[in-house]
């Protein structure tokens, strides 16, 4: 039986509107310019972008606007996903009036637990166009929600999913430590997350054999992948012609 | 061409004048003046936000009924997600049982679960059986419960048909997204161009 219809997320990471490889959150290393890495993430097919602009929320100064009106004149018609600074139903409004297609809010919710700031979000711009975001640490048989901002972490089982599924339509589920790792998704994560809302994983999955082993959870929607994808032509169309049964055809631009 | 882009307060504009880009000829505006809806050859609504909002926002610039009356009088209309749905009588969305545009006869209901993602159309008529099987881009939490007769297409989600494309007249409603449907969403934004 055919499911294609999970997701291969392109995901570019921003810092100081440089394209950047990094590592659990750190060590940023430039690799490139916005807007190429874009145009080609588009030109070769991506299911959606997620551009996720590092240090909005830590810098406290909203969404990257102009990076994000700049770059979306080269999606060519393909889904882009915002997360970075996010607040409030202001500011996922502007990213949306400004290029956007969904929006990702994650340190404005599990800072506080703060269920209203979505209410609100969700309430402006629609639950669809609303993604969380839960960096996750696996420690000694637990998860953990990382606090990029604090540097803490903090028990998974305080968020209440039940509640979450009216505000969000998914959940982007980072692997900190993993993050910018070849292959290194932690699969322990699926045993113990208890989640009843699509999810899309993101860190460490670059491998045709994990991509297919995260696609086959139930709760999977989509995955991310990072910088992987740029370092070679044609990497996002060899990854999903691999994953054929969940994933659309892969998209071949035809010669002009 | 003159396209305009209805401004109801919360929506993916940038998306989609970017879109339209790759159409030459085209006098896109985003706007809710009167006269620019007046003088519009194609009025294009929009589909992020909220039914509520929407139509709040609509009735809030006084736009309701002039939107109304050139829509019955025969301009081409595309309506994409919410901007479809708001085109219809009622929804389940609606917090304070705000009652749509009611051109077309029909509700909105909610699904159970977000339909994100690409997914191949069924077409039901044969003069757009180009498009059948051709995948394009969903992103939304209501469906469409309307006349089987203006269904040109559905998506089979969740144990549900849910009209894809629907046409009744000058009126075009998508549940998909054109604007994010890659090279599909182009073809078939064409296909509206091409009756005017």
């Amino acid at each position: 039986m055919r499911i294609n219809n999970k997701r291969l997320v392109s995901v570019v990471s921003i810092f100081d509107n440089q394209v950047v490889q990094s590592k659990s959150f750190n060590n940023y290393l430039p690799i490139g310019n916005p807007e190429i890495t874009i145009e080609n993430l588009a030109r070769w097919g991506s299911d959606e972008i997620l551009i996720q602009c590092f240090n909005q929320t830590k810098k406290n100064i909203g969404p990257n606007i102009k990076l994000l009106k700049k770059i979306s004149i080269n999606k060519n018609a393909t889904p882009l996903i915002y997360c970075g600074g996010i607040k409030n139903e202001q500011h996922a409004l502007q990213a949306i009036k400004n290029g956007a297609d969904r929006v990702v809010v994650g340190y404005s919710f599990f800072d506080k637990f703060d269920y209203n700031v979505l209410d609100r979000i969700s309430n402006e711009i629609g639950r669809q166009s609303l993604i969380l975001s839960l960096p996750i640490i696996y420690k000694k048989n637990k998860l953990f929600i990382y606090n990029y901002v604090s540097k803490k972490i903090i028990d998974i089982n305080k968020t209440n999913f039940f509640k979450l599924k009216k505000f969000v339509s998914e959940i982007l589920i980072t692997d900190v430590i993993n993050e910018g790792h070849y292959d290194s998704f932690n699969l322990k994560i699926f045993k113990l997350l208890k989640i009843n809302i699509p999810c899309i994983f993101f860190g460490g999955i670059n491998s045709k054999r994990k991509i297919n082993l995260v696609f086959k959870q139930k709760m999977t929607s989509a995955i991310g992948i990072g910088n992987f994808l740029s370092f070679k032509e044609h990497s996002y169309q060899n990854l999903s012609k691999n994953s054929q049964i969940f994933l659309r055809k892969p998209y071949y631009e035809k010669n002009k | 061409m003159n396209v305009v882009i209805l401004d109801y307060g919360s929506a993916n504009y940038h998306s989609i004048v970017n879109f339209l880009n790759f159409s030459e000829n085209l006098n896109v505006k985003i706007s809710y003046k009167k006269t620019d809806i007046k003088n519009s050859d194609l009025l294009i609504f929009p589909g992020v936000g909220t039914f509520d909002q929407a139509l709040h926002n609509i009735k809030k610039r006084k736009i309701d009924k002039i939107l109304k009356k050139e829509i019955r009088q025969g301009k081409l209309v595309l309506g994409i997600c919410l901007g479809m749905q708001i085109l219809f009588e009622f929804s389940d969305e609606s917090k304070c049982n705000q009652i749509g545009l009611s051109l077309i006869k029909g509700k909105t209901k909610k699904l159970n679960i977000t339909n994100v993602g690409w997914r191949k159309l069924i077409i039901n008529k044969k003069k757009f059986k180009y498009f059948n099987n051709l995948s394009f881009y969903f992103n939304h939490s209501y469906f469409q419960v309307c006349e089987k007769k203006n269904v040109l297409a559905y998506v089979k989600f969740s144990k549900l048909k849910i009209p894809a494309i629907i046409k009744k007249n000058n009126i075009w409603g998508v549940q998909f997204h054109p604007e994010n449907s890659q090279l599909n969403g182009k073809i078939f934004i064409r296909s509206i161009f091409n009756q005017i």
